[in-house]
């Protein structure tokens, strides 16, 4: 019997997951609304077929109106994410992030991509933040965009 | 017994270590990072306000999908036909006359456009008829042998003699469109003469009479170059027929052009 505890444990013990924290983006956050509430999101989703032409799998986009202390928020996420990106295409105006393009390692196949942008119209800032999934590479992200 | 516990607890212990070992790694990547980040926000601060530092080429995240409108941009099942003038280089007595000489041709085009709208590639099956008049008194006719005599009609008073040209089209066409309704068209159109006959009307005491020759041996692929001026409402063609459209073994050599009116 004690065998048998000893041995059941050790199996248990085995199967207990690493305490590595799964790779999650900073940037997950703003998808599940910690900024702005739902309502006030302009969020599109894509999956599936309709994807399968453009090397894609998920298309994910959200746009708002933003504040200064919003944008910093946002900002800020996107910096620790850039740590572990395996590519990055940043650029600041005034000292302050206006545009990332991140590369993720790929999972299974899939690249994940984090897309930022400040545009300002009429005196506001609108931020739009769009996270892709699928086979494309960044060569074919620079083809599916339009180019500002 | 021992051992068994043993081996136990060291499967169990290695386990631990590797959740202990690997907590200790997040942590020190959370600390690398919560650094690194401090450090950002000291070259935040170092960068002088009023400056861009704009190095990459900006995507338009408003904007996914684009290349797609650009790519495909639209098809489309079209008809196209026209009616023209046919000219010959044909030299006496084998001398067509644009009056009496017309073609009608239909295409059913399948049209693919691109870019804006500006380019359209379009093929598709079509069909043309040819009728080529003589003029003046003499008429043509076919010989026992094939060969096809071009001489003053003996047998009463001659109406017209045609030649006619049944075909099977393959158009193969690029339009450009200005926009407005403006642009051109050209391309090759293979055409595929499945028929041809010599038709002479005439009149013998007061009664109209027709004679009718089959298979009068024409070339069975001919290509004809093809452009075609497009206005807004209506469309001017011009064809070009740099091949023989009958066998030289039994008819004069001769080539025709055709210019016309192409309604849609």
């Amino acid at each position: 019997m004690k065998r048998f505890i000893i041995i059941t444990l050790g199996a248990f013990l085995s199967l207990a997951p690493p305490a590595v924290a799964q790779a999650g983006l900073q940037i997950d956050s703003l998808f599940n609304g910690a900024i702005v509430p739902a309502s006030t999101i302009t969020e599109s989703v894509v999956s599936g077929k309709e994807l399968k032409s453009y090397n894609l799998d998920y298309f994910r986009s959200v746009r708002f109106k933003a504040t200064d202390a919003e944008i910093d928020r946002i900002i800020s996420w996107l910096e620790v994410d850039a740590l572990v990106a395996v590519n990055k295409e940043m650029d600041s105006e005034e000292g302050k992030l206006v545009y990332a393009l991140l590369s993720f390692p790929a999972d299974r196949n899939r690249n994940k991509y984090v897309g930022y942008q400040i545009k300002e119209v009429s005196g506001s800032k609108f931020v739009t933040v769009v996270y892709l999934t699928g086979k494309a590479s960044l060569s074919d992200l620079k083809v599916i965009f339009k180019h500002r | 017994m021992m051992k068994k516990i043993i081996i136990a607890a060291i499967i169990a212990a290695t386990f631990t270590s590797v959740d202990v070992f690997a907590q200790e790694r997040a942590d020190t990547v959370k600390n690398k990072a919560a650094d690194v980040t401090s450090q950002i926000d000291t070259i935040r601060i170092q960068i002088p306000s009023g400056s861009s530092d704009r190095k990459h080429v900006h995507l338009d995240f408003d904007i996914p999908f684009y290349n797609k409108i650009k790519k495909t941009g639209t098809s489309a099942v079209v008809g196209a036909m026209g009616v023209g003038a046919i000219f010959s280089n044909s030299s006496a007595p084998l001398d067509f006359s644009p009056q009496n000489s017309l073609e009608f041709y239909y295409y059913a085009l399948d049209s693919h456009t691109y870019t804006h709208g500006h380019n359209t590639f379009s093929f598709g099956p079509g069909i043309t008829f040819r009728n080529l008049g003589l003029t003046g008194g003499n008429a043509m006719s076919m010989a026992e042998n094939g060969q096809i005599p071009v001489a003053p009609f003996q047998g009463g008073a001659l109406k017209v003699s045609k030649l006619r040209v049944f075909s099977l089209n393959v158009p193969i066409l690029y339009s450009f469109s200005f926009g407005g309704g403006f642009g051109f068209t050209l391309g090759p159109v293979v055409n595929l003469n499945t028929g041809s006959s010599i038709v002479n009307k005439y009149s013998l005491d007061g009664d109209k009479m027709k004679d009718k020759y089959k298979r009068v041996h024409c070339n069975i692929i001919t290509v004809d170059a093809m452009f075609q001026l497009n206005l807004k409402y209506f469309s001017i063609y011009a064809k070009y027929s740099p091949m023989n459209l009958m066998d030289k073994k039994y008819w004069p050599e001769f080539n025709t052009w055709s210019i016309g009116i192409a309604p849609f």
